[in-house]
């Protein structure tokens, strides 16, 4: 018995020895160039395979490989890889608050010159763009998806209110009046069963600083501006929202995202980013449209994702390659691929099977709002400021804990502590 | 002349594998940690010596204390009923009755399935408007439930509910096992003496087991300090850091702003504590853990 | 008179015992019905208020979406593999650490046995770049050995585990067997091992839990989507946000049928013939 325990226990380890003994496939195959591309998008594969298969005829020369991360840990897989020099992939996905942290870290190739010379300006938005250049000049990586902050209404409430939706003339007045004559306790039990606002700290909160002529950060992005007495007149608006006109439940600090309150259909607007793939089996009627119109104006707040060539790359030039095929000769049908939201080309992103793609919504505000209405205040050490910023501040002011204008102040505080950290 | 060579060393042949294992993953992996502690490294440029400078941040930063303090009162609040309910519900499922073991199996279902798809679930209980604890309180009970995770004073409370639910199974098992090798004679013995069940637990079954206890106890405290997921899922350290626990704080200095130096130096404040208490633990044990 | 006294008693006590045991079992239960019920709702019906525990309309659709987004049964292969080799070699390398330290006598056992326990302090977010950096010089990266080795080298949960069990089992037993004549190895397998079925047992369910839903060192490891484990793959469909609650329930349902298998399986170590405490009939 013992014996055959043995054996049996040497055999296995010896079989998965045998079966884990595959070698990783080498980079160039048959003459062809191999460039490996990471991507979080799992619910789109379909398009990101079909594109890739339309490049691969087109370049016969390069095959491309999509290996899928998982967004949670993409950040823990490049860093380990990168200690141990171990190449990860030749078009590395990153969102703008990543992207922003790696600016000074001389880790991805500066795609400025490349951007200049081999692309199309007039077809791209070139803001965004900003938002990934360094001290030196250099652009690290290419936004190829442009996230935007718009109102997002549900229809079958404003419809059993009798109310006319949301559009572009609306004011957050506009916003507040709606909001209370939608606020209902159908049952009359005490409970309320539609809401008329969803509160989240980002980007709702960012919006209303900035509508209101407040902010952030100031335009250099190095002094906090919470306690500015515009900053303070946003955030009583926010704050009110829940405390004096009880439109809005307490916003959830963390466990669930934005958009699955607003799934729930118990309420009737929210202001969040527009990825729309998730609402595509919701059962109430709904649209987006533009984010009202606060003092200052019309802000939403940018957000994006995009691809940098790494320095440890090894086929930088056919990594280009597809980065530029991606923005520029991306066939229309796929240019859904980033979960509904705008791709970085203006052809694309007005053509017909982008804003008739599905989900249906109103997709044609993207590239206005994108263009002119849209602030970005991302920097280093963003997560760290999202984190340790203001937002604990104003969920104590939430709370009752603190007043308004302490939360501002304290909000401020912790802003300049989290600054000081970063080596400002 | 050879044999009692071969008999001295006889030892360190069953402890082979854990030696190999521990010179070539852990030692390498903590000497290095430990060293990243004195530097300054994002991990993908060169780390830069600073000395001490980590570990003096870190004790005059008013958020580390806050954070050493919601550690501290995690523990405090998981550890008691992590050992206690567990022990209650083996002994009541160390019988002879019948569906006994369908009991032992749903009590240990929690333990099975991923904390992280439990934390998930329970997200969704605790939510104050669409959850089923507040729908329950309010129809049956006609309370009106806290806000749970985003109540301040309550986030902490809910995290470690949850925690005590999935963990019960856990530790439930422990003693279930440690239970069933106590000799019947023992307590057939006492019985003929006269003894009632109380005295019985107290003087037979809590001695009989207290390596289990021990056992049990350290490993609670030990996954208590370094409790993530939870929060990771839950929370997220909020609302206003009421739940931010040192495990975490690690976490979000390594791989969200990148101060793998600083988040080294955290981690071995963590491991220092830890090793204090369980070194304090093991010194008192001879007080009432009965080994034969 | 005396006979039904003490019949109406014991009656009382096991209603008592059982309305408690089934109030605790529904507490427990609860929540996987809940996920159960979610996994079979559609997406825009998870949020109904009253919560629904069975579904109006029951769909299947989030089960056959998990099969279409991710190779299901060539990751549930990798993950069966690598955590069944990794729970062997947990239970005969923690077992066999166990009993030197339970019962042999050598310089330096103490301080052995505290560094070992050591290891479990440390958390694993800092350790994991420096182990990979001894795993990428050892040629494993992007290997299945790189989540099994280590696991064969010992581990401080279960040789601590162990240890304690050990150190409680008679020595009598054992003294008879070295007047026989027997060798550590024979001492240990007969004795030690045999009577410790239950906590062998309990250790191996144990690890095979751990590294079954062990997320961070099969992301960091593996690379290959064709060595990925089950929980990596899971963990991708969760997207950036938390948002399709319906297909992440039913992922983690799929995900824990082989462990309830392997418990059900391992249940008949865990019932002895002969059991009785103070409670008894």
């Amino acid at each position: 018995m013992k014996l055959k325990v043995k054996i049996f226990f040497v055999l296995f380890l010896l079989l998965t020895f045998l079966l884990s003994c595959n070698k990783s496939t080498d980079y160039k195959k048959d003459g062809k160039i191999k460039i490996k591309l990471t991507t979080w998008f799992i619910y789109n594969m379909k398009e990101w395979e079909g594109a890739i298969k339309e490049f691969e005829r087109t370049h016969p020369q390069i095959e491309v490989e999509i290996e899928n991360v998982v967004y949670s840990m993409h950040v823990q897989k490049l860093l380990t890889s990168s200690a141990a020099k171990v190449p990860i992939a030749d078009l590395i996905i990153l969102e703008d608050w990543f992207a922003t942290e790696m600016l000074e870290r001389d880790y991805f190739i500066d795609l400025k010159d490349k951007i200049y010379n081999d692309l199309d300006t007039s077809l791209i938005f070139l803001k965004p763009i900003e938002d990934y250049k360094n001290s030196k000049g250099e652009i690290i990586a290419f936004p190829n998806f442009l996230i935007s902050s718009v109102l997002f209404y549900n229809k079958d409430i404003f419809d059993n209110a009798k109310l006319s939706y949301p559009d572009s003339t609306w004011t957050y007045d506009d916003f507040l009046q709606a909001a209370k004559k939608l606020t209902r306790d159908k049952e009359g039990d005490g409970i309320i069963d539609e809401w008329g606002v969803q509160l989240n700290y980002s980007p709702f909160l960012d919006v209303l600083l900035y509508a209101f002529g407040g902010g952030v950060l100031s335009q250099d992005r190095k002094r906090p501006m919470i306690d500015k007495p515009e900053s303070i007149e946003a955030i009583k608006f926010f704050v009110d929202l829940y405390k004096v006109h009880k439109v809005a439940p307490v916003p959830n600090p963390a466990a669930m995202s934005n958009t699955v309150a607003f799934l729930s259909g118990k309420f009737a607007m929210a202001i969040i980013s527009n990825y729309v793939t998730k609402f595509k089996s919701v059962n109430f009627r709904w649209d987006y449209t533009y984010p009202p119109k606060g003092k200052a104006g019309r802000v939403s707040i940018r957000n994006s994702i995009g691809f940098g060539i790494p320095k440890t790359s090894k086929n930088k030039e056919a990594a280009w390659i597809f980065l530029k095929w991606l923005i520029e000769s991306l066939p229309p049908q796929y240019s859904t691929m980033a979960e509904g939201i705008m791709p970085n080309n203006k052809k694309l992103a007005t053509s017909k099977y982008f804003l008739e793609g599905e989900p249906i919504c109103n997709r044609k505000i993207l590239p206005d709002l994108q263009e002119n209405y849209s602030i970005n205040y991302t920097r280093t050490s963003f997560a760290e400021l999202k984190d340790y910023g203001f937002q604990s501040a104003i969920e104590r002011a939430i709370s009752g804990k603190y007043t308004i204008e302490e939360a501002a102040k304290r909000g401020n505080k912790n802003i300049e502590e989290v600054l000081k950290r970063s080596g400002e | 002349m050879i044999k009692r060579w071969l008999y001295k060393l006889e030892p360190y042949f069953y402890l082979a594998p854990t030696i190999i294992g521990l010179l070539l993953f852990s030692a390498g992996a903590v000497i290095m940690s430990f060293l990243i502690s004195f530097t300054k490294w994002d991990v993908i440029n060169p780390p830069k010596f600073i000395g001490f400078q980590n570990y003096l941040i870190i004790f005059q930063s008013e958020l580390f204390w806050k954070i050493f303090g919601n550690t501290f009162y995690y523990v405090i609040l998981n550890v008691p009923p992590s050992i206690v309910i567990p022990l209650i519900i083996a002994v009541l499922l160390n019988q002879k009755l019948k569906g006994i073991n369908i009991f032992r199996s749903i009590y240990f279902l929690p333990v099975i399935s991923s904390i992280v798809a439990i934390a998930l679930v329970w997200s969704w209980l605790y939510n104050p408007e669409f959850g089923l604890i507040n729908y329950v309180l309010k129809k049956f009970f006609n309370i009106d439930g806290p806000r749970w995770l985003e109540d301040e004073n309550w986030a902490m409370p809910a995290m470690v509910i949850m925690n005590v639910w999935k963990s019960m199974g856990y530790n439930m098992v422990l003693f279930l096992a440690s239970l069933q090798n106590i000799p019947d004679s023992l307590y057939e013995v006492s019985e003929i003496d006269g003894a009632s069940g109380i005295k019985k637990f107290f003087n037979i079954t809590l001695p009989l087991i207290s390596p289990t206890t021990f056992f049990v106890f350290i490993i609670t405290i030990i996954s208590s300090f370094q409790v993530f997921e939870q929060t990771y899922i839950l929370t997220k350290g909020g609302p206003a850091n009421s739940t931010l626990t040192l495990s975490y704080y690690i976490y979000q200095n390594a791989f969200l702003y990148l101060r793998m130096g600083y988040s080294s130096a955290l981690s071995y404040i963590l491991f220092g504590i830890i090793f204090i208490i369980t070194l304090l633990q093991f010194k008192y044990q001879k007080k009432w853990v009965h080994y034969t | 008179m005396h006979k039904m006294k003490y019949k109406i008693s014991t009656y009382i006590k096991n209603f008592l015992l059982y309305s408690f045991l089934i109030i605790l079992a529904i507490i427990m239960i609860a929540p996987f019905i809940w996920m159960i019920s979610t996994s079979l709702k559609e997406t825009g019906a998870i949020f109904t208020l009253p919560p629904e525990i069975i579904p109006s309309n029951i769909s299947l659709n989030n089960y056959k979406e998990i099969f279409e987004r991710i190779p299901f049964l060539n990751f549930t292969k990798n993950s069966i593999i690598i955590t069944i080799s990794a729970s062997i070699g947990q239970v005969v390398s923690c077992s066999l650490a166990a009993y030197a330290f339970a019962r042999m006598k050598f310089k330096g056992s103490k301080v052995l046995y505290y560094i070992l326990l050591s290891t479990m302090m440390i958390p694993s977010q800092v350790t994991i770049i420096p182990t990979f950096i001894i795993m990428n010089k050892l040629g494993l990266v992007d290997t299945h050995l790189a989540l099994i080795l280590p696991a064969c080298l010992g581990g401080a949960f279960g040789t601590f585990l162990l240890r304690q069990f050990f150190s409680s089992i008679p020595k009598d037993l054992e003294d008879a067997a070295k007047i026989d004549g027997c060798g550590s190895l024979r001492i240990f397998y007969h004795i030690f091992l045999i009577q410790s079925k239950p906590v062998l047992a309990t250790l191996f369910i144990f690890a095979f839990m751990f590294y079954w839903n062990d997320l961070l060192s099969p992301v960091i490891f593996l690379s290959s989507l064709d060595k990925m484990t089950l929980t990596v793959g899971l963990a991708s469909i969760q997207g950036i946000n938390y948002d399709r609650f319906d297909l992440m329930m039913a992922g983690s349902f799929l995900s824990m049928i082989p462990i309830l298998i392997l418990f059900v399986f391992a249940q008949k170590f865990f019932i002895k013939s002969i059991v009785s405490t103070g409670l008894k009939e």
